[in-house]
């Protein structure tokens, strides 16, 4: 049926220095990056295709992407290594937030499939994976041709606008992210719709923080609106490190209240489906809060009596 | 682009657009009548293939990245031995599925069941009910495809046994 279509060229480099010639021979081109490919063949104009001369670089071959180590302060994966690897790889050390987010994450079949350099390149939607990497603090390390091949680390959140939209140079490739091994006193993450049945409703929280006694100390949360971006700012972390456990409703709604002004702010007009789900997913997490608060000084108490 | 590949069985040499993805080619160039539809990968899980044993959304799979590997469909599955694990758990879990999906939900219950028949572990109850999602199908509820599933490794490990023995 659409066989007169012209067929885009394969390229598979089979290590990073073959991936570098082909860059550097296809200066002046925009070629396409492939990793797993769930992203890029889950949008609607993706085939048959109207762009010509399309050169793809399959990233499957390219042994040093495949390529994941640990030691005792960060787990380093290769952007290739799937999803699902990254779970069973990490399952004793990595933060229960991150195998929490990458559970959520479809079905196995389908995360067996997932790459976590693909999962954070999306282009027609953000996912959950790169908000919780981002308030983890992991880095990546991209490569980008400037006169001839650079690399460099970044922190994930700056390889973000405020839009979620990714800042890298064209043709730059994200060939390593390094995560922090590192546990938190409390751990947060859910998501409400499905990021690829209905991604204009579906939203996603994750939050972490470190206590003292019943006071946050240390806070970081972020709401992820898959097909806008990330709300992420310095300051609603800030709203919730000064809280004092369990939150009355006053306080509740200052922040409930903040969060939705940021989202309207930085991406105009939201559904109200995804505005209610936002709502109830940053209710639910301070009901689970407080719950655990209270469990907490009941404990306190009874071992002062 | 030139690709080579095995589809249930006959080893095939095609030229093909090197992204079409591999439902339109098995639906449009091998004429393969078990896949359903092209849903363009919004998942609605009806295109279930085996590539070297595992199952796959081959809405999702580009051609150029099946090459050298051995595609199985329902077509042939059907003929298969380890069909009849799967379609004997049906029977005594007295659940089916529709005509719409029973083609995917097969390949991908043997997917699961080859996944646990290797490891001899224990089933993972929540990963199996995860993937009983897969497939955007409400003909089956999940107790009765986590049963299917269970019956259908007991039948495997039975039938399994029963040969080395």
């Amino acid at each position: 049926m659409y066989a007169e279509l012209r067929s885009p060229n394969i390229h598979e480099p089979e290590n990073i220095a073959a991936y570098n010639n082909t860059i550097l021979n296809y200066r002046g081109t925009t070629p396409f990056l492939w990793a797993g490919g769930t992203g890029i063949m889950s949008e609607s104009d993706f085939y048959p295709a109207d762009r010509g001369n399309m050169e793809i670089i399959s990233l499957d071959k390219v042994e040093e992407l495949h390529h994941f180590l640990r030691n005792d302060r960060y787990a380093e994966f290769g952007a290739m290594v799937s999803i699902n690897d990254i779970a069973q790889a990490g399952k004793l050390v990595l933060p229960r937030i991150l195998l929490d987010t990458i559970d959520s994450t479809a079905s196995r079949t389908v995360r067996e499939k997932i790459t976590i350099g693909g999962s954070l390149c999306t282009r027609s939607f953000k996912t959950s994976l790169s908000s919780t990497l981002m308030i983890l603090d992991a880095a990546a390390e991209v490569r980008f041709l400037k006169k001839r091949m650079h690399s460099k680390w970044f922190q994930l959140s700056r390889i973000y606008d405020k839009n979620g939209k990714l800042e890298v140079p064209t043709g730059a490739l994200l060939s390593k992210v390094r995560i922090a091994i590192q546990q938190y006193d409390y751990q947060y993450f859910r998501k409400a719709g499905s990021v690829m049945k209905d991604p204009q409703n579906a939203c996603s929280l994750a939050l972490v923080a470190r206590f003292e006694s019943a006071s946050i100390s240390y806070a970081r949360i972020i709401f992820t609106l898959h097909d806008k971006g990330f709300c992420y700012s310095r300051d609603l972390d800030n709203l919730i490190t000064s809280i004092h456990l369990p939150v009355g409703l006053s306080r509740y709604r200052q922040i409930e209240d903040y969060i939705i002004d940021y989202l309207h702010e930085n991406f105009g007009q939201i559904g109200r489906l995804q505005e209610e789900r936002v709502k109830g997913l940053f209710h639910d997490m301070m009901r689970d809060m407080n719950e655990r608060a209270l469990c907490w000084s009941g404990r306190e108490g009874e071992r002062m009596a | 682009m030139r690709i080579e590949l095995t589809v249930d069985g006959k080893y095939l040499a095609l030229s093909v657009s090197s992204d079409k993805p591999l439902d339109l080619l098995l639906e449009e160039d091998l004429e393969i009548r078990s896949l359903k539809n092209h849903c363009k990968g919004r998942m609605c899980g009806n295109c279930i293939v085996l590539v070297d044993g595992r199952p796959v959304l081959s809405c999702l799979v580009p051609s150029f990245s099946v090459r050298g590997t051995n595609v199985v469909t329902y077509d042939s599955f059907s003929r298969t031995r380890d069909y009849r694990d799967i379609e004997k758990a049906y029977a005594s879990v007295g659940a089916y599925p529709c005509q719409e999906c029973y083609a995917s939900r097969t390949l991908l219950i043997e997917g699961i069941v080859r996944r646990y028949e290797m490891a001899g572990s224990e089933i993972d109850e929540e990963e199996i009910l995860q993937e009983a999602f897969l497939v955007d199908c409400s003909c089956l509820d999940s107790a009765s495809f986590l049963a299917v599933v269970r019956e259908s490794i007991a039948n495997r490990r039975k039938r399994k046994n029963v040969r080395r023995a």
